[in-house]
C-alpha cells in the first residue's frame, strides 16, 4: 500500500533526518511508529501523507507518488497530527463540508463515535477544549473509511475513559483494507492496539516487526532475583528484573511495549539478531 | 450524505465543495468587510448629500455619485487585496496547514477556487453593487472617467477599466502572497510591492542617468493617450498572467509550514 524507497530527507542543509530509509505499509495492519523525541516520526508521517517533500527517494501509495497529493489518493488518507487548528464552525458543518470527499464516510460511525466519546457536534469545534477536539477528529477519521489512517500521538490531551473508549472502538471496527500508523509516546495506553511495532532512532529504522514475529523470537520474563540467567535487555522492577530473553517456549510471556522500545533503543543489534537466527 | 465521485483530472464536484468551504472559512471577514465597506459608503453619501443642501456651496448631484462610486471602487481594490491575503491563511499555520493540503482536491480546484472567490465573485458582486449604486445615485459608473484632452480617443471607459486591469494585476500579486508567505500575508504582500517598486524605481533613475541625451522616446508613444493606456493594460494582464502561473506552481509545491 505505502512503500518508502531510498527515502533521503533534510530540514537543513547537512543534516539529514532520514538518509536511504524503506519501509513499507499493508493493508489491515496496525503499525505502531515509535521513536525518542526528534526522532522524525512526524516529519515521516508529513512525508507519508505528502506535506513534505523528500530530498531523494520516493514515497508512493498503490504504485503512485504521494507528493502529486491527487484527489484519489487524498481521498483514500486521512492524518490527525498531533497539533492541529479545526476551523471555526460547527462539528455538523465540518462533517456537511469534508465528509463529501471521502467516498465510503460513514455517518452512523461517526455518530457512534462522537456519542461513545461524548462529543456534542451541534458546539462550535474551535471553542472546544483541545481534549474534545481531539476526540471529534478521531472520530471523524475512524468514519472516513479511508484506506490509510494517520494518527499522531492520538490520545494526547484525552481523559482516562476517552482513551478507554477509542481503544475499544478502534479494536471494534472490522477493516481489512485499512492501515493504521499510530505514532506515540504513550505505549501503555495503545499498545494493546498494535499489530506491528517501528522503531525510529537517528533517522533510520532500527526495529520492525509484527507481534506475531516478537512472541516468536523474544520472551519478556519477569524474575525475581538478578541472577535471572542470560538476558538480552533488563530493566528493573519491584522485586526483581523484567527481562527480554531468547524466545522459551515453557515460559509466560509478560510482553511490554516500554520495555521492548527501550531494549530496541539501548541494544538494537543484539534484540534484533534474535530475528536472524542468533543466540 | 452525497459523497463525491472520486474521478481524475478537474471534477466540478469537488471545485463547487471547495469553493462552499472556503467560504464558509472565510464569510465572517468578508461579510464585515462588506458591511464596514457599505457603511463608509453611506456616510461619504450623507455627508454630500448635506452639502446638496448647503444651498451656500452647491454641488451637482451627479458628483455625489461620482464619489460614492469612485471611492467604493477604491474600497473594491484595497479590501480585495486584503480579503485575497486571508484565503490560503490555514496554509501558514502548522496546525491548520494538514486541512488544507490533505484535502482531497487537485491543486488546481483549490487555486481556482481560491481565484474564483476572491476574484471573480467578489467583482461580479462588488462592482455589481457599485453600478447599481450608481444608477440609483443617476449616474453610470463605467462613465467615471477623467476628461482626456485628447479629442481622437474615446476614453469614457479608462478610469473604470484602469482599476479593473489594476485590481486584477495586483489581486494576482497578493494571491500569491495569500499562499507563499506563513501570517501576515498582507502586509508582506504590501512590502514586497513596495520594496519592488523602490527597487524598480531606483533602477530606473540609473539607467535613465546613464542613458545617453540623444537617445530619447518616441514623442508619439508618450503623448499618445490610446496607446500608453493599451501597454499599460498588456503589462497589468501579463502581470496578473505571471504571477497567477506562480501562485499555482507554488500551492504544488507548498509544504507543511
Amino acid at each position: 500500500m505505502i512503500s518508502i524507497n531510498n527515502l533521503s530527507f533534510a530540514f537543513k542543509k547537512g543534516e539529514p533526518l532520514f538518509s536511504d530509509l524503506n519501509w513499507s505499509l499493508e493493508p489491515g495492519k496496525t503499525y505502531g511508529l515509535l521513536g525518542l523525541n526528534g526522532a522524525g516520526k512526524t516529519s515521516l508521517f508529513n512525508i507519508i501523507s505528502g506535506m513534505l517533500f523528500p530530498k531523494d527517494g520516493e514515497c508512493t501509495f498503490e504504485g503512485e507518488p504521494v507528493r502529486s497529493r491527487s484527489p484519489q489518493f487524498l481521498s483514500e488518507l486521512f492524518i490527525v497530527p498531533e497539533q492541529f487548528e479545526l476551523p471555526s464552525m460547527t462539528g455538523d458543518k465540518y462533517v456537511e463540508l469534508h465528509a463529501p470527499f471521502y467516498p465510503r464516510f460513514d455517518e452512523e460511525l461517526l455518530n457512534k463515535a462522537l456519542s461513545e466519546l461524548e462529543v456534542n457536534s451541534k458546539k462550535k469545534i474551535s471553542e472546544l477544549s483541545f481534549g474534545q477536539q481531539k476526540k471529534f477528529l478521531l472520530s471523524f477519521a475512524l468514519a472516513t473509511n479511508t484506506k490509510l489512517l494517520l494518527l499522531d500521538e492520538p490520545t494526547n490531551g484525552m481523559d482516562i475513559p476517552s482513551k478507554s473508549h477509542f481503544r475499544k472502538l478502534q479494536a471494534s471496527l472490522d477493516q481489512p483494507n485499512r492501515c493504521t500508523v499510530i505514532s506515540t509516546h504513550q505505549v501503555r495506553d495503545l499498545g494493546s492496539m498494535l499489530d506491528h511495532v517501528t522503531i525510529l532512532k537517528d533517522g533510520k529504522i532500527i526495529f520492525n516487526r509484527s507481534l506475531d514475529q516478537i512472541f516468536e523470537h523474544l520472551s519478556f520474563i519477569k524474575t525475581e532475583s538478578e541472577d535471572s540467567g542470560v538476558y538480552i535487555y533488563a530493566e528493573e522492577i519491584l522485586g526483581g528484573l523484567h527481562t527480554i530473553q531468547s524466545h522459551k517456549d515453557e515460559v509466560r510471556n509478560d510482553f511490554d511495549l516500554e520495555l521492548l522500545f527501550n531494549g530496541v533503543i539501548q541494544q538494537p543489534d543484539q534484540i534484533n539478531q534474535q530475528f536472524n537466527g542468533g543466540n | 450524505m452525497k459523497t463525491i465521485n472520486q474521478v481524475k483530472g478537474f471534477s466540478k464536484e469537488r471545485f463547487w465543495q471547495v469553493v462552499k468551504r472556503f467560504w464558509i472559512l472565510n464569510q465572517k471577514k468578508w461579510l464585515i468587510g462588506f458591511a464596514g465597506g457599505s457603511g463608509i459608503l453611506l456616510v461619504v453619501y450623507m455627508l454630500t448629500s448635506f452639502q446638496i443642501l448647503d444651498t451656500s456651496t452647491p454641488m451637482p448631484n451627479s458628483m455625489a455619485g461620482v464619489a460614492i462610486v469612485a471611492l467604493g471602487l477604491t474600497l473594491y481594490k484595497y479590501g480585495g487585496y486584503f480579503l485575497t491575503s486571508g484565503i490560503f491563511n490555514e496554509l501558514g499555520k502548522k496546525s491548520s496547514a494538514s486541512q488544507m493540503l490533505t484535502l482531497p482536491a487537485t491543486n488546481l480546484e483549490k487555486f481556482v477556487a481560491g481565484w474564483f472567490l476572491s476574484y471573480f465573485l467578489y467583482t461580479i458582486v462588488v462592482v455589481g453593487l457599485l453600478y447599481i449604486v450608481g444608477i440609483l445615485l443617476g449616474i453610470n459608473p463605467i462613465l467615471t472617467s477623467q476628461q482626456l484632452s485628447d479629442p481622437l480617443v474615446n476614453m469614457s471607459n479608462v478610469y473604470f477599466l484602469d482599476t479593473m486591469l489594476t485590481f486584477t494585476a495586483l489581486h494576482s500579486v497578493f494571491f500569491l502572497g495569500s499562499i507563499y508567505f506563513d501570517g501576515n500575508n498582507f502586509l508582506k504582500t504590501l512590502l514586497a510591492i513596495v520594496l519592488t517598486f523602490a527597487f524598480l524605481g531606483i533602477l530606473s533613475l540609473i539607467l535613465i542617468s546613464i542613458t545617453p541625451n540623444e537617445i530619447s522616446f518616441s514623442y508619439q508613444f508618450i503623448h499618445s493617450p490610446a496607446r500608453l493606456y493599451l501597454s499599460a493594460a498588456i503589462v497589468k494582464i501579463a502581470v496578473a498572467v505571471f504571477f497567477l502561473f506562480l501562485s499555482y506552481r507554488q500551492l504544488q509545491n507548498r509544504q507543511v509550514a
